[in-house]
């Protein structure tokens, strides 16, 4: 039960993430009634969770965790609250995925729906696992501004390799196969994480 | 109400002893103090007695248990932080959901005295005042055992002198057990029942501020004078400016004894707290090299 208490501090801590997602969602929403094509905004939206979900995760892992450990010492409520919390994350976006392709009439596989889940997930994960290994968060700054100059520099070859990448995500044979590797590696970056939590 | 019994607590990091032998029993509604050598020795003690750090030999016991995570105890350290957006209401939410007894009146009192508005956001804050918001954040969370390390560190001395007469009444009224380790016991010792003497991770010595208080007297007056009236009486420190001599005595002195020294105008004048331990702690150190 404490672990509910805690998305008390993950909801305060997490306000400006929220809104900054629920604004994105909308403005991606107006746009997709203009002539851009809703593939694209699709695109969009994706690549915006997958790089919400990662920073969401290294949050959680520097801010919110030192916060909590500052105050108290049980690490089990916290780790717990965090996995909820991943998980609240990963099926808003992931309803904000499927209402956003329900109103433009996009043809998606259902299941993709649960590949973008797990990936959603998987990154999270990857964010916190980043933070609690190697805590200094000061050189992701760094490359994250480095990553989107390169992206920006080759623009075009970005939003083609972003594509093909989207193309591969949506037309996936084995689901199947693809989730379970990606579950099994955000198993095992879970249970890294409450080792070192 | 709750007691925190230390038994033979050891602490090893890398190698290095920091905590050695350390065995005592916190007792009820009293306030501590840990006093010392600043080696930051005294903070992994705290960490110890909050549960954020467990000793390498040795148990620590709350309430004749062994010591986990609970509301009971609370130590909320000086670099203590929150997410930087959020404003002092919403910490102060954060807050009553992690600790049962917390009172949001009187952490809405404190703040608004010490001039902390409601909607200031935690990184717009000076260092002045994220310390006196700790500070109220340990004072409101009513937990059983309070434990504060050098408390208001960056405040000013008036906003210091008012948080302790705070910490006093509100301890009046909700009793409860204080740890405070200071740097300045002179400001606090109006609040404190015992003193703990720590010197590079060994109890030395505990003291009753009573004791204290009573049983050490400065001697003051011409240097000449004095040194032919002390012969024979237990001095711990020495004092000389000039053709004045003071001297700190560790003895009660009696209505004769305080009739001869004023006859041969000697001052008699209580002890700051905080030079006995100096004196104490320079008697130690001779000691050491003898």
């Amino acid at each position: 039960m404490k672990c509910f208490k805690l998305l008390k501090l993950y909801f305060y801590g997490f306000i400006y993430f929220l809104v900054a997602l629920i604004f994105t969602s909308l403005l991606l929403f107006g746009l997709s009634f203009t002539e851009i094509n809703s593939s694209d905004l699709f695109l969009a939206f994706s690549v915006f969770s997958f790089l919400f979900m990662f920073y969401a995760g290294v949050y959680a892992a520097s801010t919110i965790k030192t916060t909590y450990l500052k105050i108290k010492t049980n690490k089990n409520p916290i780790f717990l609250a965090n996995i909820l919390f991943a998980l609240i994350l990963t099926i808003l976006i992931t309803v904000l995925l499927f209402s956003f392709n329900y109103f433009n009439a996009l043809s998606i596989n259902t299941y993709t729906y649960i590949v973008f889940a797990v990936l959603l997930f998987g990154l999270y994960k990857l964010g916190n696992f980043i933070i609690l290994f190697l805590k200094n968060t000061s050189y992701l700054r760094l490359l994250t501004l480095i990553i989107f100059i390169i992206a920006a520099i080759f623009y075009k070859e970005t939003i083609t390799n972003l594509k093909t990448i989207f193309n591969y995500l949506l037309n996936l044979e084995n689901i199947l196969q693809f989730n379970l590797r990606i579950l099994l590696i955000a198993s095992l970056l879970l249970i890294i994480n409450y080792l070192k939590y | 109400m709750s007691v925190l019994v230390c038994e033979n607590i050891y602490k090893i990091h890398k190698k290095k002893t920091i905590i050695e032998d350390f065995s005592y029993n916190f007792l009820e509604n009293k306030t501590y103090a840990l006093i010392g050598r600043y080696d930051g020795f005294q903070e992994e003690l705290l960490n110890l007695l909050s549960n954020k750090s467990k000793p390498t030999k040795g148990k620590i016991y709350l309430d004749g248990e062994i010591i986990s995570s609970n509301s009971k105890i609370c130590y909320l350290a000086n670099d203590t932080t929150f997410p930087a957006h959020l404003t002092v209401m919403q910490i102060f939410k954060l807050m009553h959901s992690f600790f049962p007894n917390w009172d949001t009146y009187y952490a809405y009192e404190l703040s608004q005295y010490f001039d902390i508005g409601n909607k200031d956001r935690f990184f717009n804050l000076s260092k002045g005042k994220k310390s006196i918001l700790i500070g109220i954040l340990s004072l409101a969370t009513r937990a059983s055992i309070t434990i504060l390390n050098k408390p208001l560190e960056d405040a000013d001395l008036k906003q210091r002198y008012d948080f302790f007469e705070f910490l006093y009444k509100h301890n009046e009224k909700n009793p409860r057990t204080f740890i405070i380790n200071t740097t300045n016991i002179d400001e606090i010792d109006f609040l404190v029942d015992r003193l703990l003497l720590i010197d590079s991770g060994i109890l030395i010595d505990t003291f009753r501020i009573k004791d204290m208080k009573n049983n050490f007297r400065y001697l003051s007056g011409k240097a000449e004078v004095l040194k032919s009236l002390i012969g024979g009486v237990k001095v711990i420190g020495v004092e000389e400016r000039g053709n004045q001599l003071t001297v700190c005595v560790r003895h009660k002195l009696k209505k004769d004894e305080i009739r001869k020294y004023q006859k041969y105008l000697i001052n008699i004048t209580e002890v700051p707290i905080q030079k006995i331990i100096i004196y104490l702690m320079n008697l130690r150190e001779i000691k050491e090299i003898e």
